[in-house]
């Protein structure tokens, strides 16, 4: 069933941008959900969608100008966290009200760009093109040589930023860098589930590994391989039974942490007989 | 060669004044208890002291050299207060330890010494408060430092636990020469452990020996206070 629908071009393209947003998201998501940021995706992909806008209604390439904004977004939402204590929570929030609003008022002045907008929204994993693939090939790339460079670090701060600190790390640094992966990461994933689902693919995968792993390393391995399969899943899904696929892909990975849950009460029933 | 020399330091976050001209030093291979009211500025002090926040007057020097000019930040462990720890971190304990640099040879002494052995393959997140604790200073202790730094380790931890963790910790100094610095408010158990008390209260920071300690108590609390001594040790 698989190989049928490969021999579709568009179809190659969704499985190979679809596999590398999975990755990308699943990974990332680890960390971000424990750094207490789960919404920041959601932040993210709201402030994508003032990118866009703004993008569509200069004419220039949306992802270009979503890329930027979003960017911009995120070392906002740091420095409100680090430098004015805002909770990360608010901060998000802040992020998230003020991009939408600039969102909508741009999209009252471009009166005709409401359908483009739509396709962001909801996303179009089957629609993406050679353009898209390229540039989610790249943030593929960054963002993998920045996991290899700073993996052990990412642990470290994960488990307590200040014994991080005090052990020589450059914390401030590394969070940085952090929030600007996870913001380009967020402009390509919402070209495959959109801006509204886009959270999903960075928290869904990570909370379902932590019920299910024993270590670090087996929580970046089964959160990767839980994105994958709902990924591939959902886009063969939608495609035999014509259903949205952003919407399809939550769908299986909701079912997936569902399982993960019965999984562990039934271990923890096992132990306590 | 002092560890820590403290002179006319000061901070304030935004207006609030913390600490007010605070001076203190503390010798190699001392072990020191840091004891003071809530929000008397010890964990203020500590960060001061482990670079995490900047003081707005006067100097530190850690190991002879000026905190600016510090870089040996190994040879310093660290433990904060429980509550910064992220509790749900799905890390294994050998995942833990192995966060810092260090041999591994000299990991593998330490996991034996705090009888960590059995525990290797579980989840951090699984452990009881007392093996969470052993795990940090099994993790402080990977760097081989000279100079331990614990800011309240033994909240929300039994008597027992605590004990036999008093216990490691004055193995660690005694057998060791490890220099310690806790900050706590077992004022009842301390005494047993430490050779000198530091009292901290904004702009009073006296440090005496540990038999001095209702005279430090009255000091810093504004209030008298008798000790009765328990068989801990």
């Amino acid at each position: 069933m698989v190989f049928e629908v490969l021999t579709y071009e568009f179809m190659q393209r969704a499985f190979i941008g679809g596999i590398l947003v999975a990755l990308l998201c699943a990974s990332l998501g680890v960390f971000l959900v424990l750094k207490r940021l789960s919404l920041l995706g959601d932040g993210l992909a709201h402030a994508a969608f003032g990118g866009v806008a703004i993008g569509l209604l200069l004419g220039i390439y949306p992802v270009t100008s979503a890329l930027v904004v979003t960017a911009a977004s995120a070392l906002g939402v740091q420095e409100l966290i680090k430098k004015l204590k805002v909770y990360g929570e608010s901060a998000t929030a802040i992020v998230l009200s003020v991009a939408m609003g600039l969102a909508v008022v741009i999209i009252g002045i471009g009166k005709g760009f409401n359908v483009d907008l739509f396709s962001y929204l909801f996303g179009s994993i089957l629609a993406l093109n050679n353009m898209d693939l390229l540039i989610i090939g790249t943030v593929f790339i960054l963002s993998l040589a920045f996991l290899a460079l700073f993996y052990k670090k990412l642990v470290f701060i994960s488990f307590n930023s200040e014994i991080a600190q005090t052990s020589g790390i450059n914390v401030e640094l590394i969070d940085r860098l952090f929030v600007i992966i996870i913001a380009m990461t967020v402009v390509v994933a919402i070209r495959a589930v959109g801006i509204l689902l886009v959270s999903s693919l960075f928290v869904l995968p990570a909370v379902t590994a932590f019920q299910i792993a024993s270590s670090f390393k087996k929580t970046m391995i089964y959160s990767v391989l839980i994105a994958l399969f709902s990924v591939i899943l959902g886009v063969v899904t939608s495609f035999y039974l014509d259903l949205p696929p952003g919407g399809t892909i939550v769908l299986i990975l909701f079912g997936v942490f569902l399982i993960s849950i019965i999984f562990k009460q039934r271990k923890k029933h096992r132990r306590s007989l | 060669m002092d560890v820590i020399e403290i002179k006319d330091l000061s901070f304030s976050y935004n207006e609030n004044e913390v600490l007010n001209n605070i001076s203190v030093e503390i010798g190699k291979g001392e072990f020191v208890a840091m004891i003071g009211p809530n929000g008397s500025g010890k964990t203020t002090l500590i960060k001061i002291i482990l670079g995490l926040l900047n003081p707005t007057g006067g100097s530190i020097k850690l190991f002879g050299k000026d905190i600016s000019e510090f870089r040996d930040w190994n040879e310093i462990g660290y433990i904060p207060q429980k509550g910064s720890i992220e509790e749900n971190f799905p890390g294994s304990i050998s995942e833990v330890i192995s966060l810092k640099e260090g041999s591994c040879s000299e990991k593998e002494k330490i996991v034996k010494m705090l009888d960590l052995e059995k525990l290797l393959g579980r989840k951090f997140s699984n452990l009881s408060g007392g093996q969470q604790q052993k795990v940090l200073i099994a993790l402080a202790l990977t760097s081989n430092p000279k100079l331990l730094i614990l800011d309240e380790p033994t909240v929300g931890v039994d008597l027992k636990v605590q004990q036999s963790f008093y216990e490691i910790l004055h193995k660690l100094n005694s057998e060791l020469g490890v220099t310690i610095i806790i900050v706590t408010h077992d004022v009842g158990v301390i005494p047993n452990y430490v050779q000198s008390i530091i009292s901290i209260n904004h702009n009073i920071c006296c440090k005496s020996k540990s038999e001095k300690m209702e005279e430090l108590l009255e000091q810093v609390y504004g209030k008298k206070v008798q000790m009765f001594h328990h068989m801990h040790k």
